[in-house]
């Protein structure tokens, strides 16, 4: 009986330590089909698919078709993707209209950047005729009296012709990932984009590539992201344009994304596993375009015009700024819009805020000359995702 | 608990674990969808294969489990999956019945 007694202890302790380990062992897989399921709820494995993505594959379809010029003008850049566009297709013209609940509140009070990003739709449906046989004459502001009627493209047929710029329509996308500060910038760039600017638009670039001139417009907008995240409306209507669930995404089809932010793919994977916070979302904006976008951008660049207000020049900054981040696309360069000095200007006019940044960025542009759009440019470290996009026929009225 | 019970105890949760790695291949697409489902597959054809030699079973859990988890590190499901599928599924089968020696002639 004793040697029986002890011999059965290592068996038991064995028996014992086989149950604790299949008993954790079957916590540990209940953990791993929890998180396989928040896994594919969450689209961990499906960036840049489904129903919100689809308008990227749809857009450059053969034969000569008035919604070729829609489809092409959904890809065009928007302030925080908010896609505030509406179109009428008639007989021989395209009207576009602007969509008023798409506004962002706040952050964009003097609508500056809704007309901005409309302007961008414009330029993509224009280059878009050409390849589809249309020749596209545009008319901004046709009507005045009515401020939600921006633009109407008149078209007639013309023989099929292609461009450089219409090729990186599909190519072409916001870059918030770090920029390559060992390859710095020449002078052919500022050019180059400068080229893009109609004579007839009256916008001009304000080129900062100095480092006293980044310093000081980096150091300004790191202050404006701080004071939107401690403006509580501001920072309400930012996040309002902030998708944080997959599902969110493909209903919406617009916004801003983790997929598109620029981040590692361990990051985007762990904040679509753990979801992300109101805090957790400024923390990260702030902290992003401290380290990353101000401190790694080659360069900086202001669109200025004279009048600020004016509709039809807002509609033409937005024309401008298309057709260079396509050229920039063209050459395998990365560029980001930085507004956060311009949305803070704005909204100290409108609700009466003492003029901290309106006067620190006067400081720094030619007299007379009102900035409508900023942006930062350098050459990329990695890809880019895609964003959601509204396919047009979401955008289209009947 | 006896051998027995803890034998099916730990192919079930392999199986399950199996079932979860083609559940992730499924959400998956191009290469990641094929080496979830195809990992799948082979990490549940490792438990009848080891009845008849472990070394395979083991091989055949390694060849399931790892590509996914390699090419899917990022993911934090993936990787975990694996891990837990190598651990699990080889205790499967170093406790499940011996491997059955060929019939003399």
């Amino acid at each position: 009986m004793e040697r029986g007694s002890v011999d059965n202890k290592p068996v038991g302790r064995r028996r014992f330590l086989g149950t604790a380990g299949l008993t954790a062992g079957s916590v540990a897989v209940a953990g791993a089909g929890g998180l396989t399921w928040r896994a594919a709820q969450e689209g961990v494995f499906a960036t840049g698919t489904g129903p919100a993505y689809a308008a990227w594959d749809q857009w450059d379809r053969p034969g000569r078709d008035m919604l070729s010029l829609l489809r092409a003008g959904v890809l065009a850049a928007s302030a925080h993707n908010t896609q505030p566009w509406l179109f009428r297709v008639g007989r021989d013209h395209i009207d576009l209209y602007a969509d008023p609940r798409r506004g962002m509140g706040s952050m964009d009070p003097l609508r500056r950047e809704m007309y901005v990003s409309l302007g961008c739709a414009v330029e993509n449906m224009v280059l878009a005729g050409p390849p589809s046989g249309w020749q596209p004459a545009v008319t901004l502001m046709p009507d005045p009296a009515r401020v939600g009627h921006v633009a109407r493209i008149r078209l007639s047929p013309a023989p099929v012709a292609h461009s450089p710029l219409y090729a990186a329509v599909p190519k072409r996308h916001t870059d918030r990932g770090a920029y390559d500060t060992g390859r710095p910038l020449g002078a052919e760039v500022a050019a180059g984009l400068r080229g893009q600017i109609g004579a007839d638009s009256g916008v001009r670039l304000l080129w900062l590539a100095s480092e006293k001139s980044r310093n000081i417009f980096g150091g300004l907008t790191v202050r404006a992201t701080r004071a939107i995240i401690a403006d509580p409306r501001q920072a309400a209507d930012d996040f309002a344009w902030y998708r944080t669930g997959w599902r969110q995404i493909q209903s919406r089809k617009d916004g801003i994304t983790i997929d598109a932010s620029g981040q590692s793919p361990l990051i985007r994977a762990a904040a679509k596993l753990l979801g992300t916070s109101r805090e957790q979302n400024q923390d990260g904006w702030l902290r992003a375009t401290r380290d990353t976008h101000v401190a790694t951008a080659a360069a900086f660049g202001i669109l200025l015009v004279r009048d600020r207000l004016d509709a039809v020049r807002r509609l033409e900054t937005g024309r401008v700024w298309q057709r260079m981040h396509l050229w920039a696309t063209t050459r395998g360069l990365a560029v980001q819009p930085l507004n956060q000095v311009l949305e803070r200007i704005d909204r100290e006019h409108a609700a009466g805020l003492p003029p901290h940044f309106t006067d620190a960025m006067a400081d720094l542009l030619p007299t007379g000359w009102h900035p409508l759009l900023a942006f930062r440019t350098g050459r990329p470290t990695a890809g880019t995702l895609l964003s959601p996009r509204r396919p047009a026929e979401d955008a289209r009225l009947t | 608990m006896n051998d027995t019970l803890r034998t099916w105890w730990s192919t079930g949760l392999t199986a399950a674990l199996a079932a979860l790695y083609g559940w992730l291949g499924l959400a998956a697409h191009g290469l990641d969808r094929a080496l979830g489902l195809g990992g799948a597959v082979l990490v549940l054809a490792a438990v009848p294969v080891a009845r008849r030699s472990r070394a395979l079973a083991v091989t055949l859990l390694v060849a399931g489990a790892v590509p996914l988890a390699v090419a899917a590190w990022w993911s934090i499901a993936a990787p975990l999956v694996g891990l837990l599928i190598l651990l699990l599924g080889w205790t499967a089968v170093r406790t499940g019945p011996a491997p059955t020696a060929p019939p003399n002639p």
